[in-house]
């Protein structure tokens, strides 16, 4: 406007030129840059809320990716768990699993799940359970076969005698039978009730099964037209139950009619090689040994995990807990399947009745029987990394007000069991 | 006169932007910016679905491994009885919550804050339809909330509808079309959908299984 004025004052064109090729005034650059600033403010500040919504996601993502890696591997090992383990074994009836172990860490028995400083959380403590897959060995399944006496009893001799049930006295088989069976393996003794019976008596009251274990202390041996199976009677050494089969994380042994090693086992009694633990694998949450505040999930070969048979599953775990929806031994109804225990103390014939398997007496008092597992149902949190997220730093989660994301993701997994008359799959 | 016209015209090229060549370019750079705005809020709006998605995906898929467990049986007849659980029955479609005693419905609340989850489920228990809900709390308890001592799932979580439909006898269509019935089979589909899902994209998820 004003350069027109200029114009207009009849002034030599030189000047009106030179007018008309100077520059912005001060005003006019103030106003460029604050209309500048305007939209650029409004620009970056639009692309700022996106970076932050867009690291939330990634980060929830890459929480969702290893939650559902973890989860599809713990899938395949489950399914496959709990076969029958008397699967062509003639005369066996109803079928027999044991396919899992779990060690159920219970809030205010188990130390505290808590997170500590720097958002660390302790390990091992209420927070995390861990569960053991039996794969036991593929030998052939023996039956008991004492040449001298009806029962064998297991806390004061040293020598099991067995034959092959399918095919008994062979002595083909059985040579190829015992060459299965070596040093080391732990063995399984199982009683089922025979002749039409529900139960069949143990050391301490009649139940649906009796079972013990031993561990083999000599590769067994064919003698006399029957298997010798060797082990130590007072289970000293590495013990009767190596694989925690039979006992919880404290090592108490778990139920009555196990580990019924002062039971006489009678002739058709089975005898099953679980192994020697080798093949287990065990999933379990460990501290990083580089990073004490990222409890790890990891899967382990073998029972027990260590620095150099573990493999890392997904990182930043802080929940990972597992139930399982039991069969009803005692068949009370058909709702036997309605709830998910979080407690393998709980596991009784009668408990989704209500029955307090350590109160109830026989046949029901048999916590931990692992059994009558018939579905697993594992719940787990993860989280992002503490601190990773500077505007996270603020906002704390209302889980544990922890400076990070947390997600949730549960899957249930049907055992392959067989173990009930009540299954079909 | 000729050299002034010449001059007004050199003035005139020399000026700076016209009225209306300012409004212009504001008119262009406001629609490039209102562009890119749609473009970071549809992203916003579908990475939000894709989350979602996500869960429902591991809703169904837990549901479906969940009805997996109840027992059916075919005897020597061929005759299928099964437990109620798994019983033909149930509707993908209804209102947006379920009604009161669906025992083929239940209700999921994932904490947008804490990500926990709050399972609502209802079973048929001796002929009764039984409702519990189980959370997982940060302190290791899987129970209902009065027993894990934290407040029941609120309306601050994202809530999603589980419905499952079972079929028995479903027939399966091949790749090359042939229609095959399966007998003493059952198909379960679960389909999961977000409820309280406001100006977001609407989620839906679903999922079958046929199992015997």
């Amino acid at each position: 406007m004003k350069r027109f004025q200029i114009a207009a004052s009849g002034k030599s064109p030189i000047r009106e030129r030179q007018n008309a090729m100077r520059g912005f005034t001060l005003i006019e650059l103030l106003v460029a840059t604050a209309v500048f600033l305007v939209i650029a403010a409004a620009a970056f500040s639009l692309f700022n809320q996106h970076v932050t919504l867009a690291t939330h996601q990634q980060n929830l993502s890459t929480v969702n990716i290893g939650l559902r890696n973890a989860m599809t591997q713990l899938e395949m090992d489950l399914s496959g768990a709990g076969q029958n383990l008397l699967s062509g074994v003639a005369g066996a009836g109803q079928p027999f699993s044991l396919g899992v172990i779990i060690n159920n860490s219970v809030p205010g028995t188990a130390p505290a799940c808590a997170p500590a400083a720097n958002w660390s959380y302790p390990v091992p403590s209420a927070c995390f359970d861990s569960l053991t897959i039996i794969n036991p060995k593929t030998c052939p399944v023996l039956d008991i076969n004492d040449p001298g006496n009806s029962q064998e009893s297991l806390n004061s001799s040293s020598i099991m005698w067995g034959d092959d049930p399918n095919n008994p006295g062979d002595a083909t088989t059985l040579t190829s039978d015992a060459s299965c069976f070596k040093s080391g393996d732990e063995i399984l003794v199982l009683q089922l009730p025979g002749g039409g019976q529900q139960q069949v008596q143990c050391d301490n009251g009649p139940f649906t099964y009796c079972i013990a274990t031993v561990v083999l202390t000599k590769d067994a041996q064919v003698a006399g037209n029957k298997i010798q199976l060797q082990h130590n009677p007072s289970g000293t050494g590495v013990g009767p139950d190596p694989l925690g089969i039979l006992s919880n994380g404290s090592g108490a042994t778990n139920y009555s009619k196990a580990n019924a090693l002062n039971t006489d086992f009678s002739n058709g009694a089975y005898i099953i090689d679980i192994g020697d633990g080798t093949t287990a694998v065990t999933y379990s949450v460990q501290p990083n040994p580089t990073n004490p505040f990222d409890p790890q999930l990891v899967r382990c070969a073998g029972t027990v995990c260590t620095a150099g048979n573990q493999q890392l599953l997904t990182d930043q775990v802080i929940g990972f807990k597992v139930g399982a929806a039991l069969w009803d031994n005692a068949q009370n109804g058909p709702t036997d399947l309605a709830n998910y225990f979080f407690d393998a103390s709980k596991y009784c014939n009668d408990a989704v009745n209500g029955a307090d398997c350590t109160q109830t007496p026989p046949p029901a008092n048999d916590p931990y029987d692992f059994t009558l597992i018939r579905a697993i149902r594992i719940s787990m949190i993860g989280r992002t990394r503490p601190n990773a997220d500077p505007s996270l730093s603020a906002i704390k989660n209302g889980l544990d007000n922890g400076p990070y994301l947390v997600q949730q993701a549960s899957v249930v997994v049907d055992l392959r069991n067989l173990s009930n008359p009540e299954s079909t799959n | 006169m000729s050299q002034q016209r010449i001059s007004t015209r050199k003035r005139s090229r020399e000026d700076g932007f016209t009225l209306a060549e300012v409004l212009v370019s504001i008119v262009i750079l406001t629609v490039g910016l209102l562009g890119v705005a749609a473009l970071v809020s549809s992203a916003v709006l579908v990475g939000t679905q894709a989350k979602y998605m996500n869960i429902a995906n591991v809703l169904a898929s837990e549901k479906l491994d969940n009805l997996n467990k109840w027992p059916s049986f075919v005897d020597s007849n061929g005759n299928v009885s099964s437990d109620p659980n798994v019983a033909p029955g149930g509707s993908l479609t209804g209102p947006a919550n379920c009604a009161a005693g669906d025992t083929y419905c239940d209700q999921v609340t994932v904490s947008q804050i804490t990500g926990a989850n709050y399972e609502t489920q209802t079973q048929d228990v001796n002929g009764v339809p039984v409702t519990t809900t189980i959370v997982h709390t940060s302190s290791g308890c899987v129970d209902t909330p009065a027993n894990c001592g934290v407040p029941n799932p609120t309306a601050a979580g994202s809530e999603f509808t589980r419905r499952w439909m079972i079929t028995s006898d479903p027939t399966i269509v091949s790749a090359g079309g042939v229609a095959k019935t399966v007998k003493g089979g059952r198909r379960i589909t679960v389909v999961v959908t977000l409820v309280n899902q406001g100006n977001q994209r609407p989620v839906k998820f679903q999922m079958s299984m046929v199992r015997p």
